[in-house]
């Protein structure tokens, strides 16, 4: 990827986000040469290049498939549905005085985000029913331990299997949980805090030498 | 902007084209190189015949690769309409039409340091091979397709998500007939027809029964419910509550079974809710929960509670970043509709920046957003934190709870079921039959996955033993 900024540019803006770094890191810190007013204004402008961000990001959506449906590149029909129906829901928020608590909109959410976000992680289940023919075997190497894990956690987190399930299981489960599962998700946790910050450090000072 | 011709049909497209936008050709192989020092003269130096070069990528291709690529490409060859002037080839020693030098071109944001925005090529960080660790290693290369990585080291990769041993790269894998029909016709266990008429009875039994409210009792929760409760049941009345609302419709029909109940108690107690969320669907999602609350708990009208004591923050963008502000200034942070907010409100919100919240709920369908409260918000305004997560987060959570960082815990609808049970007297009739229909559904709907997974298990394993 090429980059058309001249050096000066690339210089000051790196200078920038090294400043702004430094002062956030100071003043969690606690150090006292930070003013607390220089964070809090920092905090604000991260929360507006966030709304910022957004409507870029709405903005570069519709531009794309704008682009796509003027072109007629393959399936542009789905790109005019999704261009005609951010339209509608727009019109439906712009409308309304009460804004996104107006009656179209909250007709919109009801009848058609609700249901369809509820929809598609519902066939999560199904996914997960595939990945486990696939995947939970149990003649693969570990798959009866990984199986039996599986379905012991989904056995204690139903509540009228309690009916069948021994005391002793749920207790087996409850020191699993609370000892060896909580021991390992600790280790994940900084090793996962370590991992990202090595990897953002060699990706900032692009160490791959 | 940069442009580059067409050595095939003189179309000019950007520097960045790997083909051309009119013909199709290959670009990247055939995009200028820098002239490296002690090149032959008598080959030019500006192959775009006088068009704008590109910038140099840090790492540009050596002598010996482009020379490489030459030898390669038969095509590589100089057409003529690429090929410079008999005035450039005149003037090759004066410079005056080589590429600017390397100070004056665009360089990485720091001398050694390389590039910032330097795009990432993540196979370089899982890989240890020579050719993806050398700083030299020309990415356009890459992208036209020559591998420069190991290719064993590929294979290992693919091998750790494959089910069988990895074929090489090219190869066609060798398909028997058993082989080739169950790639034809999906895998063998879901071809199994009398599984599939199971699940299908199980799933009507459901829909049939599933509303008996004698299934969805005995309920389990898991250490940390007991504090969530006594932390709410000890607030005074008018105490000021954040609500950090992390799930959306998708998840609400787990999500919901633990928030309404924490909401209830809230209300119970008076608290002055502020709800806000991060997920665009979210303060949508808390209208209707805060709503089934107060009707739950018999409240008089819906406007005069919300009134008095929920106060919509919205929706908050930014993700992780603008959380911090919330712990430092929250009254900025929380874009509060004004026709929701009087006079008293505001106030109410000034006084959460100046002595902070008597309690934040965090109610979190992933562990990502309880992560980020605890890490990012609460060390700042040292607030107390319980949250309410989906059983599959309650895990990753749970450390933080020993910890001491996270007050009290409810995880699962099965947490959510326990919660329920204390507030029954609070609750009428109508709400409590309802709770009990979705967890009696979200029962039927876990046993019938673990039916699915131990028969297909059996049914493979059968299966397999049989061939």
């Amino acid at each position: 990827m090429y980059s058309s900024r001249s050096g000066w540019l690339n210089r000051t803006v790196l200078f920038i986000v090294l400043a702004c770094a430094s002062l956030i890191v100071a003043s969690r810190f606690g150090l006292t040469l930070v003013p607390p007013v220089v964070s809090t204004t920092l905090y604000g402008w991260a929360l507006l290049l966030g709304a910022f961000a957004l409507l870029l990001g709405i903005a570069n959506t519709v531009r794309f498939h704008l682009v796509r449906v003027q072109r007629g590149q393959r399936e542009w029909l789905l790109s005019l549905l999704l261009l005609i129906v951010f339209a509608l829901v727009l019109g439906a928020g712009i409308s309304s005085p009460e804004g996104t608590t107006g009656l179209l909109s909250e007709w919109i959410f009801d009848a058609v985000v609700a249901p369809g976000q509820a929809t598609l992680y519902a066939l999560t289940g199904i996914f997960l029913l595939s990945a486990a023919y696939h995947f939970l075997r149990i003649d693969r190497p570990g798959g009866l331990w990984i199986l039996a894990g599986a379905v012991l956690m989904l056995f204690v987190q139903t509540p009228f299997l309690y009916r069948i399930v021994p005391d002793s299981l749920i207790d087996l489960v409850d020191w699993l949980l609370s000892w060896p599962v909580m021991a390992a998700m600790r280790g994940v946790l900084l090793g996962s805090a370590l991992a990202v910050l090595f990897i953002s450090l060699r990706l900032i000072v692009n160490g791959t030498k | 902007m940069a442009t580059f011709d067409c050595p095939h049909c003189g179309y000019s497209n950007p520097v960045a084209s790997q083909f051309c936008l009119n013909c199709g050709t290959n670009l990247v192989r055939r995009q200028p190189q820098s002239a490296p020092a002690g090149e032959s003269p008598d080959e030019p130096d500006d192959l775009t015949g006088g068009q704008e070069t590109a910038p140099p990528q840090p790492g540009e291709a050596s002598e010996g690769r482009q020379s490489s690529a030459e030898a390669s490409d038969p095509g590589f060859s100089q057409t003529g309409s690429d090929r410079p002037s008999a005035d450039e080839d005149a003037t090759p020693e004066t410079g005056k039409d080589k590429p600017e030098p390397d100070t004056a071109r665009p360089g990485p944001l720091l001398g050694d340091l390389g590039g910032l925005l330097e795009p990432a090529d993540p196979l370089s960080f899982i890989t240890s091979g020579a050719g993806a660790l050398d700083p030299t290693r020309d990415s356009t290369t890459a992208l036209s397709g020559e591998l420069t990585t190991d290719e064993e080291e590929r294979r290992q990769l693919r091998q750790l998500f494959s089910e069988d041993l990895p074929l090489p790269v090219g190869a066609r894998p060798d398909l028997t007939p058993d082989a080739a029909e169950a790639a034809a016709n999906g895998n063998g266990l879901q071809r199994q027809f009398w599984l599939e008429m199971l699940l299908l009875l199980v799933m009507i039994g459901a829909l049939l029964w599933g509303g008996q409210p004698s299934l969805g009792a005995a309920p389990h929760a898991l250490p940390g419910l007991e504090q969530v409760h006594r932390q709410i049941d000890t607030l005074p009345p008018n105490s000021l509550v954040l609500v950090n609302w992390a799930y959306d419709p998708a998840s609400a029909g787990e999500m919901d079974l633990l928030a309404q109940p924490l909401i209830e108690h809230l209300l119970q107690r008076q608290a002055k809710i502020i709800v806000f969320s991060q997920l665009p669907g979210g303060p949508a999602t808390a209208r209707r929960v805060i709503a089934r609350a107060e009707e739950s708990l018999k409240r008089p009208s819906r406007t005069q509670i919300t009134a008095n004591l929920v106060i919509e923050g919205g929706y908050l963008p930014g993700g992780a970043a603008s959380l911090p502000l919330l712990g430092v200034a929250p009254a900025r942070a929380l874009p509060v509709d004004p026709n929701w907010v009087d006079l008293r409100e505001r106030f109410s919100i000034a006084a959460l920046s100046e002595t902070g919240p008597a309690l934040t709920l965090v109610i979190a369908a992933r562990a990502e957003d309880v992560r980020r409260w605890l890490e990012q918000v609460q060390p700042l305004n040292d607030g107390t934190v319980v949250a309410a997560t989906s059983a599959v987060a309650g895990p990753a959570v749970r450390p933080y709870l020993h910890s001491g960082q996270l007050a009290g815990l409810v995880s699962g609808w099965d947490g959510g079921s326990v919660y329920v049970r204390r507030l029954e007297r609070a609750r009428n009739p109508a709400e409590q039959g309802r709770s009990l229909r979705l967890v009696s559904g979200q029962n039927w709907g876990v046993g019938i996955l673990i039916v699915a997974v131990l028969l297909g298990n059996l049914a493979g394993l059968n299966q397999r033993r049989s061939r």
